[in-house]
């Protein structure tokens, strides 16, 4: 009898083997570290929840494995960045220790929102070299889901805009009765015409990216690095970045880490977004 | 009596008709795993073909018109505008290509021959809805690339490829019968050269 359950057992184990394995090709090098890598993002979080297995099989939502807290803790160990010597080990021990706590374990959600992608790019600007960091947040709309551009920084843009003149400029109170005819002094200098703006304008960077490229001042030039921003896991704030790397720690990893108070998230993400 | 009656009915229809809105925002459960494994598949079997035409492309045995014919044919694979992306290891920039350009390029390297080897690993992503309503999921596949020249020179690299795919749900007419039926196409191609081989 158990002769029968054990050849049964393995002819289970060899049909589920022979599922997952969808070869595609007859390549039979060294492939460990090809497993080892984190991928995609999405295998990044799916590794962080602990939802699929080693080979990146997902486990079913019923599966027992899936989202279990042992298996979850060692996938953790070797999703951060080995290089980083920031990131102290009682920090990560901390974070790992909080995040799979039985009572209260924290997963990251796709569609919850609390994280964006930092895309930095490069344009030509009149002909030159300009780097642009574009902020894109996943968001849902008609019948699934698109990334949008939330936000827009480059050095160079954002210099127009620097009037460090402490002396301000304005159009005073009686304008109205000559016409606005002082306007023509006003856009006469353009170092400093954002000071005739109401009080608390911000600048529309999106808005401005929008029209250079429309007037062909701008044009794209490619994708030089993506970085997450996750601001999901309460009191934690990571980066995820990708490393490409001949070796085992390789792929989207966590690139920096650092505790963070649920009043300092909106702080945390004006720095990041560069606003004052 | 009748009015209060069919008015009271039509209050309790709009509201229902108003939850049913707020639930088609609602996200919708994912693909059952059956169906997205048979998509998968066909999936890597449309990266398969994809490679097997690579290789004819760019292996100079091929005359200029098999070569212009297997292009067709790989195009058929792709969604329209498709491109190709390139990186190399230690270089940040992307190339861009179209995927026509890009099949046209290998085939003007004239290789004396091609191979290419596909290492087991892959990794396929879940597939995510899109605004208007089509699937989209990444693959992530190696590759070992062997080109060798007239002058017997072998180039060997690994590459990664991240490749879109696009899933549709169509129909066709059999037998006067409506049949549905899920199609999957190529889209963007993101290439980056790992290591040389």
């Amino acid at each position: 009898m158990k002769k029968i359950v054990f050849t049964l057992l393995i002819f289970c184990c060899g049909i589920s083997l022979s599922q997952a394995q969808q070869t595609i090709g007859n390549y039979k090098g060294d492939e460990s570290k090809l497993y080892a890598e984190t991928k995609q993002f999405t295998q990044f979080i799916k590794r962080f929840n602990n939802e699929e297995d080693r080979n990146g099989q997902p486990y079913s939502t019923g599966s027992y494995k899936y989202r279990e807290n042992n298996y979850r803790k060692k996938y953790l160990e070797i999703l951060f960045d080995g290089e980083n010597t920031s990131i102290s080990k009682q920090m990560k021990k901390n974070f790992i220790d909080e995040i799979t706590n039985k009572k209260s374990p924290k997963y990251i959600e796709k569609h919850q929102g609390g994280y964006f992608a930092e895309v930095s790019t490069r344009f030509l600007y009149k002909g030159k070299n300009t780097d642009v960091t574009l902020y894109m947040q996943l968001e849902q709309d008609s019948l699934g889901y698109k990334w949008s551009i939330s936000d827009v920084y480059s050095k160079q843009l954002q210099g127009l805009f620097e009037n460090n003149d402490p002396k301000k400029n304005f159009l005073h109170p009686m304008s109205h009765e000559i016409d606005f005819m002082n306007l023509h002094r006003a856009f006469g200098d353009k170092d400093e015409i954002e000071d005739y703006a109401y009080k608390g304008h911000e600048i529309d960077y999106i808005s401005i990216l929008f029209y250079l490229l429309k007037t062909g001042d701008l044009k794209f030039v490619t994708v030089t690095n993506v970085r997450f921003h996750i601001f999901q896991i309460e009191n934690w704030y990571f980066t995820v970045e990708k490393f490409e790397r001949d070796s085992y720690n390789s792929g989207w990893l966590i690139s920096s880490l650092m505790p963070l108070k649920p009043t300092d998230i909106e702080t945390m993400r004006r720095y990041v977004l560069h606003k004052k | 009596m009748k009015t209060a009656k069919y008015l009271s009915v039509l209050f309790l229809c709009l509201i229902g008709l108003q939850v049913f809105a707020q639930d088609a925002t609602k996200e919708e459960p994912p693909m059952p795993p059956a169906r997205k494994a048979a998509i998968d598949s066909l999936a890597l079997e449309k990266v398969h073909d994809l490679s097997k035409y690579i290789s004819k492309i760019g292996d100079k045995e091929t005359s200029f018109s098999e070569a212009n014919r297997v292009i067709e044919r790989a195009l058929e694979l792709f969604v329209e505008d498709a491109q190709m992306g390139v990186s190399t290891l230690g270089k940040k920039q992307i190339k861009y290509f179209g995927i026509r350009k890009y099949l046209e390029r290998l085939n003007k390297l004239n290789y004396k021959s091609v191979n290419i080897d596909w290492f087991d690993i892959q990794y396929i992503s879940d597939l995510e809805k899109q605004p208007d309503g089509r699937y989209v999921g990444v693959i992530t596949i190696y590759q070992k690339f062997t080109g060798v020249t007239e002058d017997g020179l072998v180039y060997k690299d690994v590459t990664k490829k991240d490749i879109t795919i696009y899933v549709e749900r169509k129909t066709t007419q059999i037998g006067g019968r409506e049949i549905g039926f899920w199609d999957v196409l190529l889209g963007d191609i993101r290439v980056s050269e790992t290591k040389k081989g």
